[in-house]
């Protein structure tokens, strides 16, 4: 679905990609991890064609995204962080933008408004910046693209708008669609990415799918102070130390998104070799 | 797909009237009373002899100016990263996008422009006429001859095809410069222009000396006895640079225009 390859990118003299390559594959939520800086929103506009690669190539759905032809744009659809919505009413957003998706239910995007508790009557600049972006979030599931990018979905979203992120979000994925999150916030994505991409500085630091995860690290509370000492990563905690161990047993646990990230920020190294051996094995 | 359909740069033209028309009825309303304060201005300070001449000088110059900045102000969605990436993701080809911002600058602004004008100057002349009509003769007004092809008559149409040219080059500026376009576009267009008639007074001055009389196409240089050389341009390079002027040099403007939607990133 989206194939980057050898991605070489720079801001005049500040280069942010030097030849990263990564795919990306219909059904699946990914979750673009990094710290502020690192490149996710280069990356996402890059792959809408809103930047154009300095050397390497990006396929999207057989688009060269930098050509922004109508048959590549109807199709994908970006929830940038900082985004812009006219002054209209939301129903007049809906008529004059709606045709231009050739995907686009409205039935869909009224349940979205509905789970977000938005009402169709208002007016996009007259509602707050969450409220705006509910509405962003709503237009751009119901126009169901094949590749939808979200950069910083979550930010501005209060605590319960993000719980029905998650919900709306989980109940758009299907087999023919990829969805891929950008954000430092990770613990907004959990239970909802099944595959992790941690970027830094241009690298790709950390590309594991959630069952491989699951499989090969465990994340628990241990008062072993061997078993603390042998961890890829350690935190302390009122209730023992939260660690990150090799997973020895048959069974799947819970991950931690903001452990492991810490881990791979830190142990990077340590961390792969297991899923490395995982793969030979 | 192709990268033009007539359906979508339909939907595209609403689209844009949805989205701005808060906007652009503003503006009327501006442009409106800009024209409405200038006709007053006009009448109050023409005393008795009303000249219809000095109405279309300064609704020509209006239209410079108006057009000028509203071209100016056309891609300042691109200016900033929110309303950019709202442009460039929308889905429509570049070209298709292009020729929006064409139709309401070109055909729009022009359209409306011209009504506003000639309905203030149709109110106007109501005005004058009851003037004249109750001033015992006292008040008179001179309408242009346009029959007679001289003068002002003559440079109307050179006017129209500046404008045209004008309103190109600054919606070339509002797509190459981030801030300030118009003041940066006025900048520059003033420039070449000095330039270019700088660099052809030194090139006639060293060619002919004191007698060097500028013309674009003419060239004389006099001897003592009253007796001169001409030197004209080929005449079909005569004509292709005044058809170029024309009717190409505002077409080629945008041309570069649509070139540099396409590689403008954000």
């Amino acid at each position: 679905m989206i194939d980057i390859k050898n991605l070489h990118f720079s801001y005049k003299k500040k280069k942010k990609f030097n030849g990263l390559s990564l795919s990306f594959a219909p059904g699946h939520i990914y979750g673009l991890l990094g710290k502020n800086g690192t490149g996710k929103s280069t990356q996402l506009k890059n792959i809408i064609g809103s930047l154009f690669p300095n050397e390497g190539s990006i396929n999207a759905l057989g688009f060269v995204p930098g050509k922004r032809q109508p048959a590549f744009l109807q199709d994908v659809f970006i929830v940038p962080e900082e985004f812009y919505l006219p002054d209209v009413p939301i129903k007049e957003f809906l008529n004059s933008n709606a045709s231009f998706y050739p995907k686009f239910n409205r039935q869909q995007f009224e349940t979205y408004l509905q789970e977000f508790d938005i009402p169709m009557g208002n007016r996009l600049q007259q509602m707050s910046y969450g409220q705006k972006k509910k509405v962003l979030i709503s237009f751009a599931l119901a126009c169901n693209t094949s590749i939808l990018l979200m950069d910083e979905p979550s930010n501005g979203l209060d605590i319960m708008s993000k719980s029905q992120f998650r919900k709306v979000i989980a109940g758009a994925i299907d087999e023919n669609k990829c969805i891929i999150i950008s954000t430092h916030q990770v613990k907004d994505l959990e239970s909802l990415i099944d595959r992790i991409t941690i970027i830094d500085e241009g690298k790709i630091l950390f590309d594991q799918n959630i069952d491989s995860i699951s499989a090969a690290l465990s994340f628990k509370i241990s008062f072993d102070d061997e078993e603390t000492r042998a961890a890829f990563y350690k935190e302390e905690s009122l209730k023992g130390n939260a660690i990150i161990t090799t997973n020895t047993s048959d069974g799947e646990g819970k991950i931690d998104l903001e452990m492991l990230y810490k881990a791979v920020v830190t142990n990077g190294d340590a961390l792969n070799k297991v899923f490395t051996k995982s793969a030979n094995q | 797909m192709s990268n033009f359909s007539f359906k979508r740069t339909g939907q595209l033209i609403k689209k844009q009237w949805v989205e701005n028309r808060r906007l652009y009825s503003m503006s009327v309303l501006a442009l409106t009373g800009i024209l409405g304060v200038t006709f007053v201005l006009w009448l109050s300070m023409s005393g008795t002899g009303y000249n219809e001449e000095s109405t279309y000088i300064f609704g020509l110059i209006g239209l410079f100016i108006t057009g000028a900045i509203f071209a100016s102000t056309t891609y300042n969605m691109l200016n900033a990263k929110d309303t950019g990436i709202y442009w460039i993701s929308f889905p429509a080809s570049h070209l298709e996008k292009f020729l929006v911002t064409l139709f309401f600058n070109v055909v729009v602004f022009t359209v409306v422009y011209t009504v506003l004008f000639f309905v203030l100057k149709f109110i106007s002349e109501i005005y004058i006429n009851y003037l004249i009509e109750n001033g015992q003769r006292l008040y008179s007004y001179r309408r242009v001859d346009w029959s007679r092809n001289e003068g002002f008559t003559e440079a109307v149409p050179v006017f129209c095809y500046a404008f045209f040219v004008v309103q190109a080059a600054f919606l070339l500026g509002s797509v190459s410069f981030k801030r300030f376009s118009f003041i940066i576009t006025t900048i520059v267009i003033i420039g070449t222009l000095f330039l270019l008639g700088w660099y052809t007074f030194k090139i006639g001055k060293i060619t002919f000396g004191d007698e060097y009389n500028f013309n674009p196409f003419r060239l004389h240089s006099h001897y003592e006895n009253g007796a001169y050389k001409e030197y004209q341009l080929n005449t079909s390079l005569k004509t292709f640079i005044e058809l170029f002027l024309k009717f190409l040099l505002a077409p080629f403007l945008w041309l570069v225009t649509w070139f540099k939607l396409k590689e403008k990133q954000l």
